[in-house]
């Protein structure tokens, strides 16, 4: 099944300036349980598919489906909701609210969605569980390592059962050993709960696990491979 | 969870955080010192002009509120002073009998008025007793005692004991002269009061000017102010020909006094609130301004404008409510400390002698200015809040984050 | 320094909005005050001048103890007096004798108590314009017996010029004083006060008046408001010390000059609390800069700038934060206080019944702002020795600093 599909996608920046074309035509197809990442050089427009797949911008020109509905005409305040139910974000650094703890980082997303009280604590324990952060439960993000934060994050990213995983270049930040983890714990998940997960990444470890990579040079598709 | 982010919000710039709620407490204790000082200084003014001089009710002929000359007695004088005191609510009345007359001693004369006042009810009225510092009060004894001031002696160069002769017109406009000794000096928190008027018996004033009784007016004072209203309406019902005036007519000023209180209150309050109000506007936009990233990802993950845009104005709304009520607080315990020991302002004794206030002031606040102070904090914080709370929402998450 | 100077006003200019932001509290602060004592300066000049320009002088010569013992047993005699003055005192400053007493006024129908003034016309006219403020009538002429009424002692007698006005007092020395005298001119005073209980009589009508020949009460200086304190030196230097007082206008009207300091002292209030508010949301301002500076700090310290040097910029910053918003108020608020400088407010025109309030406390009802530089440049004074405060925070962080800390932060 297709969760993430585009096609004919253009976007230029300052149309009636000094025109950028940033992708020039992208048509991507994404199953329910890849395991894809995107890379290309600066420059390449993957930013910028990347903003558009995940709902935070929108084509020039062309279309993108996810899920089977066409996001590309949403209005501001339906593409938060439709983010909301539907994507989950892990990025670089600044995924955590500060404020919050491990819990209430991952109860947040569900709080918005109105999830009643009961489901919310079941499903943050468990995902907690799942990220294996189940004794850091009450800890705040600066009191946790670079690797448990994300990992925090990608538990807050599955909270709201989306339909994919968006993550920016998650494990940028992080040492070998917590590269490591973090991988095995997307790889598991996505083998076990066959999650659905999207990066965009420079980082040859990541690279090496993906199972699908798509390479963009100057805002076109310059190979599509899937390994194993 | 909004309101927990908000509150813990709050506390990672502590000092900021910490400045702005300084700066609120400080302003709402400095509107409630200053309302409250210059209520007291109103109300002693007012307290003072009613207790003092012009009492909650006088009556008159209305001839002499024209001229206030002798021979525009209030015939009724008597009779109405009867009745008066039969009234409910009335605490005390007095009759006195007016003249314009000049003072003399062996080196100097003055313009005066003279007072002739039934000792004990004046004594019970306007508590003039009280306000003797040297000698005696008035009373039956005595052949012709005067009681002057204070102030009054000084300027005169007379003392205790001496004696003075008071040059008035008769009723039929000849000058005449009496000989009074001075029994007692007074002093009143109005020094031009205080200058003017003399005070001798009734009938020593009355046997000068016609040697028979004579009454130009009578003061009232009731136990609540309250009852000045019904109670003129009911005099005026029952001695047609007679002026019956409340105090509010005597001197007008006294209701623009209160009314004044509420307008400096109010001016204060917005004075106050203006200069609060670029402090937090300055410190909620660069609590904004360093978040965006943050902003970004809250929105990203799907929390929407009207949220963050209230997640914001919480912000500062908990900021005001901290602060609000420690301002209130510290206001409420320097009026009520103030209040019972007073405020000396003897240094300006003379000064304020001068407007008829006394040197010692009690603030006083009513109670609903600390609902309305309360009420414009919080105003005053969602007003400061929608800058940047808009300058939040107009964020796009992609500029925000940036780093996808 | 120049270059000093520049880095500090360009570091100011990196966060435009707050610094508008906070420059705009200080101009809102600066405008306030300025408005609020240049109107109460004014107030109190005009209060002040009522009384002194109007009557009393900035100085007096009394016989010693008159002030104390106002009688006209007091009295002395002017030519006695000015022989132990210089003669070039006598020429620089106007010299007014007055003799003054209180007198029971009559009409045969309508009494009242007033202060009657025997005075030289033309040296009264040059010192206080009376002739000027005659609104009835006309002033004295030379040799004359008639008496000039103060608007308020006319009003309240019903009497109007050319009537006969009757005065009784007691003379010089206890003697009977009585006369009868036609009324050449009303005149008008702004003081209350003065407006109702004065009446002038030529000097030496009132000096027989009083049964009091040559003699005098107290002789008005006419001098002006800043030449007044060394006129007072000279006087007191000349004239001998256990014969007579020489007192200047505080002396005068001490109970004016408590009043107007007590009036200060409530603005002062309102001020204080006013510039505290502004200063911490300076303070708050101060402190976001040095938060985020602290990398720059570090990286300047460690380039080798000496930290005083970096001090000097921090606190050039703070100052012209402040003082921009001082300059911008000042700018403001000129226009405005100049504008009721040259039409006073009148208080009884904004709200009812408010002229008879200000009557009952001895003042005109008509407000001018006083336009004085002092009191703008006070305020922007006061910005600075905020700023200059406020800046020792950042100033302390600047010397306790760790350059290699501060960079890793």
């Amino acid at each position: 099944m297709s969760i993430i599909k585009t096609s004919g996608i253009h976007k230029t920046y300052n149309p009636s300036t000094i025109p950028v074309h940033a992708l020039n035509g992208v048509d991507i197809d994404i199953q329910e349980g890849e395991f894809t990442a995107i890379v290309g050089p600066s420059g390449s427009g993957k930013t910028t598919l990347l903003n558009i797949i995940g709902g935070l911008d929108r084509p020039s020109e062309g279309t993108i489906e996810v899920g089977g509905v066409d996001i590309s005409h949403l209005n501001d305040n339906k593409l938060i909701e439709f983010r909301k139910n539907n994507i989950g974000f892990v990025f670089q650094a600044y995924n955590l609210i500060p404020v919050l703890t491990a819990r209430e980082n991952v109860e947040f997303v569900m709080l918005l969605q109105n999830r009643d009280t009961d489901e919310r604590e079941a499903r943050t324990t468990e995902l907690l569980n799942a990220v294996g952060l189940s004794d850091k439960m009450d800890n705040r993000p600066s009191q946790l390592s670079g690797g448990q934060q994300q990992r925090v994050a990608v538990a807050r990213a599955l909270a709201p059962k989306p339909r994919f995983i968006l993550a920016d270049e998650p494990t940028a930040n992080l040492d070998s050993k917590s590269t490591a983890d973090l991988l095995d714990l997307m790889a598991k998940l996505n083998k076990e709960e066959n999650i659905t997960f999207v990066f965009s990444t420079h980082d040859q470890r990541v690279i090496d696990r993906a199972r699908r990579i798509i390479t963009l040079v100057d805002g076109k598709i310059d190979s599509d491979i899937r390994q194993n | 969870m909004i309101f927990k982010i908000a509150w813990r919000n709050i506390w990672r710039s502590r000092t900021r955080s910490l400045v702005v709620i300084g700066a609120i407490i400080i302003g709402v204790w400095g509107v409630i010192f200053l309302v409250s000082f210059s209520t007291g200084m109103i109300k002693s003014y007012i307290d003072n002009a009613i207790r003092n001089e012009i009492s909650h009710i006088q009556i008159h002929q209305p001839e002499f509120l024209e001229d206030r000359e002798v021979k525009y007695p209030l015939e009724q004088g008597p009779a109405i002073a009867n009745t008066v005191s039969d009234m409910p609510g009335v605490e005390a009345v007095a009759m006195r009998t007016l003249s314009n007359a000049m003072i003399s001693t062996s080196n100097g004369a003055r313009g005066i008025v003279a007072r002739g006042i039934d000792p004990t009810a004046e004594a019970k009225l306007t508590l003039l007793n009280e306000k003797v510092i040297e000698g005696e009060y008035l009373s039956e004894k005595g052949r012709n005692p005067i009681l002057i001031s204070k102030t009054l002696a000084d300027k005169m160069g007379v003392k205790l004991r001496s004696k003075v002769v008071l040059t008035l017109q008769d009723l039929e406009g000849n000058v005449i002269n009496g000989a009074f000794r001075i029994v007692g000096l007074y002093e009143t928190s109005n020094s031009g009061a205080d200058e003017t008027n003399v005070y001798l018996r009734a009938n020593n004033l009355s046997d000068l000017v016609n040697q028979k009784e004579l009454v130009h007016e009578v003061a009232i004072y009731l136990n609540d102010l309250n009852l000045v209203d019904t109670t003129v309406t009911q005099l005026k019902q029952a001695f047609p020909g007679t002026t019956v005036q409340g105090y509010a007519e005597i001197s007008p000023e006294i209701n623009l006094f209160n009314s004044q209180i509420k307008v400096s209150s109010t001016i204060f309050t917005v004075i106050v609130m203006l200069a609060l109000i670029f402090g937090i506007i300055n410190t909620m936009l660069m609590a904004v301004l360093e978040r965006l990233r943050e902003l970004g990802m809250l929105m990203s993950i799907g929390m929407n404008k009207v949220r963050v845009f209230m997640m914001i104005v919480l912000e500062t709304l908990l900021l005001g409510l901290i602060a609000a009520p420690l301002g209130l607080l510290f206001g409420y315990t320097t009026v009520q400390s103030l209040g019972e020991s007073g405020i000396d302002l003897s240094n300006w004794s003379e000064g304020m002698r001068q407007f008829g206030i006394s040197e010692v002031i009690y603030p006083y606040l009513e109670n609903q200015l600390y609902t309305q102070l309360a009420l414009s904090v919080l105003f005053t914080a969602i007003l400061a809040s929608i800058y940047p709370a808009l300058k939040a929402i107009r964020l796009n998450p992609v500029e925000a984050i940036r780093s996808l | 320094m120049k270059t000093l100077i520049l880095i500090a006003w360009r570091n100011i200019w990196r966060n435009k909005r707050r610094t508008l932001i906070t420059a705009a509290s200080v101009l809102f602060a600066v405008f306030l005050s300025s408005f609020m004592v240049s109107i109460q300066t004014g107030a109190w000049d005009k209060m002040v001048d009522n009384m002194v320009t109007y009557y009393f002088g900035y100085a007096q010569v009394h016989q010693d103890g008159y002030w104390e013992d106002r009688t006209l047993d007091n009295s002395f005699s002017l030519s006695a007096a000015k022989e132990q003055l210089p003669s070039e005192l006598q020429e620089n400053v106007g010299l007014v004798p007055r003799i003054e007493s209180f007198a029971l006024a009559s009409t045969g129908d309508l009494t009242m108590g007033v202060m009657v003034v025997g005075t030289e016309p033309e040296a009264e006219n040059a010192m206080t314009k009376l002739a000027e403020r005659v609104v009835q009538g006309s002033y004295f002429e030379p040799n004359e017996s008639s008496a000039i009424l103060a608007e308020g002692v006319a009003e309240k007698l019903k009497l109007s010029v050319g009537d006969t006005l009757i005065l009784i007092s007691q003379g010089y020395r206890g003697t009977n004083a009585a006369g009868k005298y036609v009324i050449k001119g009303i005149t008008r005073f702004g003081s209350p006060d003065l407006n109702k209980q004065m009446v002038f009589l030529p000097l030496q009508e009132a000096q027989y008046f009083y049964r009091a020949e040559s003699l005098i009460t107290s002789l008005a200086i006419d001098v002006d408001r800043n030449e007044a304190e060394p006129t007072v030196r000279a006087l007191k230097a000349n004239l001998q010390e256990d014969q007579y007082e020489v007192m200047d206008w505080e002396e005068l009207l001490p109970a004016l000059v408590e009043a107007k300091e007590m009036d200060a002292a409530g603005n002062y209030i309102i001020l204080i609390v006013l510039y505290v508010i502004i200063g911490f949301g300076i303070f708050g301002t101060v402190l976001m800069m040095t938060k985020e500076r602290q990398y720059e700090f570090g990286v300047m310290t460690a380039i080798g700038m000496s930290r005083s040097r970096l001090a000097l910029i921090t606190w050039m910053e703070i100052v012209f934060l402040g003082m921009i918003g001082a300059i911008a108020g000042i700018l403001v608020s000129i226009p405005l206080v100049y504008y009721f400088h040259l039409n006073p407010i009148d208080m009884g025109a904004m709200q009812q019944g408010m002229d008879d309030a200000y009557e009952k406390f001895g003042m005109e009802p008509i407000i001018p702002a006083a336009f004085d530089l002092k009191i703008f440049f006070g305020n922007a004074f006061t910005i600075f020795i905020i700023t200059t405060l406020l800046s020792i925070y950042p100033i302390i962080n600047i010397f306790r600093l760790k350059p290699v800390e501060a960079m890793r932060a």
